[in-house]
């Protein structure tokens, strides 16, 4: 394998691995969520 | 020295009163206003300071007509004014706001104010447009008449602010007597004879009779013909503006995109880095950023229709529809919210009072064409009608998509309020702002904020995504050179494989398929994973080309060789992206407004299927008919 194929895999594990963490941390309830920009930070 | 903790103060008043404006003004804060009511549906904090330097903490109340609690907004504003919400203090002061063109309306929740006990200043606001109507002001003598400070004011543009925090200033004054109060009249009635002889001394109008500018406009703008010629033209021209004035930023934006993929190309050896930048990341990111300029567009066209006015009439020209479906107009602003994404749309349905109403408003609100399908629009617009067909064409197309998720909508509603059953009235009361010039600085930071939230999202969901689905479509790797074969050896191709049985009898491959499946995380991801799945379409190595999905789209082959996406196959792909429910924060916030995830799971297994039968229908009606 190349040095590309390892970079390139090295990215996607890392991507992988963030999408797992933020899928396990618990989420701030009383908002959307701020994805979509309908709101600024509610106190 | 202890440390004291800062009064509150707490902004009540009518909807469209100005509350938030005022509460940007002091605070310094964004939050969003608009000129219709209903915009503000929870409670916002934030903190300001008085002339002397000491902090106050401000609260700014959902819009009410009464302290009675006949909505869940009305509710918030009571339990914040009672000092029953968590984590905020009772408040010390209220600031009443007040409309001053209105004010035989307005006074009347500064009475119930007051008659509660609460300390008060009254902030007398859009004094200039009040002025400017020939309306007579006298703040002195609504102060010595009501007992409390008034203080004229213009939030929008900073005037009277100075003023209004001398009022604010220690010791606060003390809460007035309600005068008009006797122990044996209706409270209604005492008030409104108490604010009739108020007006009449400090609030005068020169010729009751005399027609304002808006006055004018309306007798046009709500006429029960001209009113709705005018609202489908203005909503047409909006499409259209979409259409045609984003067609050049867009083709910067892909030939910039087209240019970096070559840069890469020509600087790096082959190889699966090179694919991974190329073919996923600037691939997958840019199949959504270059929708950006339409997303301005609209965004730009909403805010100018609410801060003119306009959208208040076009509300006031629902109310007979929604009636139709058995909803009232109440349901017209959280349903419209909705067109620019429902999750503020759900939040808006607070200003329903009736819950059996606000359930099915919520229940439906997905079904208005949010922002983040119309990448998929115009990704799947134009492939339909060819770019030279002209604008007015791919307008009228985006207005039925609009009008085909409205109508269904509406005609699920009328089923779902006939389930549910008959509930008490709830009455239907709508603020008409008068007609004003934009206020370019909210319209421009509300763009700003939706624009940068995409942008955002694509730099984050849609990249991480992007990179997955690239490594999904290109290992495990194939020996051979044929990229039909690689594919189809990756995960993506075996997944599609399953997949396909399913998604063929609506006209779609394996990969369309998977990039439908991809997208129920959010739907403009649908953009990025056709974008990446179907590369192994490109020929040609010109630059340009090798950017436009649309082009690599409409050329995919089906393995006999005959196009992949015809009129009807695309029609079908359309009309299942109008009703499928895919986005996973919709669902979170609609478990949360209608208190069970049981709504939120019936209403995303309801419109999902709702959106397999309805493809399926349409393509296997179509190849009946000899489409």
């Amino acid at each position: 394998m190349s040095w590309q194929t390892y970079t390139a895999i090295a990215i996607v594990t890392l991507t992988l691995l963030i999408f797992l963490i933020r899928f396990a941390r618990p989420k701030k309830s009383g908002h959307c969520g701020h994805g979509c920009g309908c709101d600024k930070k509610h106190e | 020295m202890p440390h004291e903790a800062p009064s509150t103060i707490a902004l009540v008043g009518n909807p469209n009163a100005g509350k938030t404006t005022l509460f940007n003004a002091l605070t310094g804060s964004n939050q969003q206003v608009g000129n219709y009511s209903g915009v503000t549906v929870s409670l916002t904090a934030g903190e300001t300071f008085t002339p002397h330097g000491k902090k106050l903490r401000v609260l700014d109340l959902p819009g009410c007509y009464s302290l009675r609690a006949s909505s869940p907004d009305e509710q918030v504003t009571i339990d914040a004014l009672e000092g029953r919400i968590p984590g905020h203090a009772k408040p010390d002061l209220v600031v009443c706001v007040a409309d001053a063109s209105n004010l035989e309306r307005h006074l009347s929740l500064v009475l119930q104010v007051i008659e509660r006990g609460f300390p008060c200043v009254l902030a007398l606001n859009m004094v200039d447009a009040a002025e400017k109507s020939g309306l007579r002001l006298d703040p002195q003598k609504l102060s010595e008449e009501l007992g409390i400070p008034v203080v004229p004011i213009q939030a929008n543009a900073g005037k009277g602010i100075v003023q209004l925090k001398q009022a604010l200033r220690h010791p606060f004054p003390n809460a007035a007597e309600p005068v008009w109060k006797t122990p044996d009249a209706d409270p209604d009635a005492s008030r409104q004879a108490f604010i009739r002889d108020l007006c009449a001394l400090a609030a005068r109008r020169p010729d009751v009779h005399q027609q304002t500018t808006s006055d004018r406009l309306d007798a046009l703008l709500l006429h029960p013909i001209y009113g709705w010629i005018i609202f489908l033209g203005v909503m047409f021209v909006v499409f259209w503006a979409i259409f045609s004035f984003a067609s050049v930023p867009m083709g910067w934006i892909e030939s910039l995109q087209g240019l970096l993929a070559g840069w890469v190309e020509n600087s790096m050896a082959e190889g699966d880095l090179r694919s991974l930048i190329v073919d996923g990341v600037i691939a997958g990111v840019g199949g959504v950023i270059i929708f950006l300029p339409q997303i301005i567009l609209l965004f730009l066209f909403i805010g100018l229709l609410e801060s003119s006015g306009y959208m208040a009439r076009a509300a006031f020209l629902m109310d007979g529809v929604m009636a139709r479906a058995g909803l009232s107009g109440k349901a017209f602003l959280p349903l419209f919210s909705s067109y620019a994404c429902a999750i503020p749309g759900v939040m808006a349905t607070r200003t329903i009072g009736s819950a059996k109403e606000r359930l099915v408003t919520i229940f439906i609100a997905p079904w208005m064409s949010c922002s983040a399908r119309l990448p998929v629009y115009f990704l799947i617009v134009p492939m339909l009608l060819h770019e030279q067909e002209g604008s007015w064409k791919q307008a009228l197309v985006l207005f039925a998509i609009y009008a085909l998720g409205t109508l269904t909508a509406f005609l699920v509603a009328k089923v779902l309020r006939k389930r549910l059953g008959p509930d008490a009235g709830s009455h239907f009361m709508l603020e008409m702002p008068p007609y004003r010039p934009p206020q370019w600085s909210y319209i421009l930071r509300h763009v700003t904020d939706r624009s940068w939230s995409f942008v955002k999202n694509a730099g984050t969901l849609i990249l991480g995504l992007s990179i997955l689905l690239w490594a999904l479509s290109t290992y495990p790797k194939h020996d051979g050179d044929d990229p039909s074969e690689a594919l189809a050896h990756s995960a993506i191709g075996r997944i599609g494989a399953v997949i396909e049985p399913v998604v063929q009898p609506l006209g779609f491959d394996g990969r369309t398929g998977t990039a439908i499946l991809t997208s129920f995380a959010a739907r403009e991801v649908f953009n990025s994973s056709m974008a990446i799945l179907f590369r192994v379409e490109e020929t040609d190595d010109d630059v340009k080309t090798r950017s436009l999905i649309r082009d690599r789209v409409a050329a995919a082959k089906r393995p006999d060789g005959t196009p992949l996406f015809t009129p009807l196959s695309l029609i079908s792909l359309l009309v299942f992206y109008i009703y499928a429910l895919q986005c996973l924060p919709t669902s979170a916030v609609v478990a949360r407004e209608a208190g069970s995830w049981k709504w939120a799971i019936g209403q995303f297994l309801f419109m999902s299927g709702f959106a397999y039968f309805a493809s399926l229908a349409v393509y296997q009606t179509g190849r009946l008919l000899g489409f």
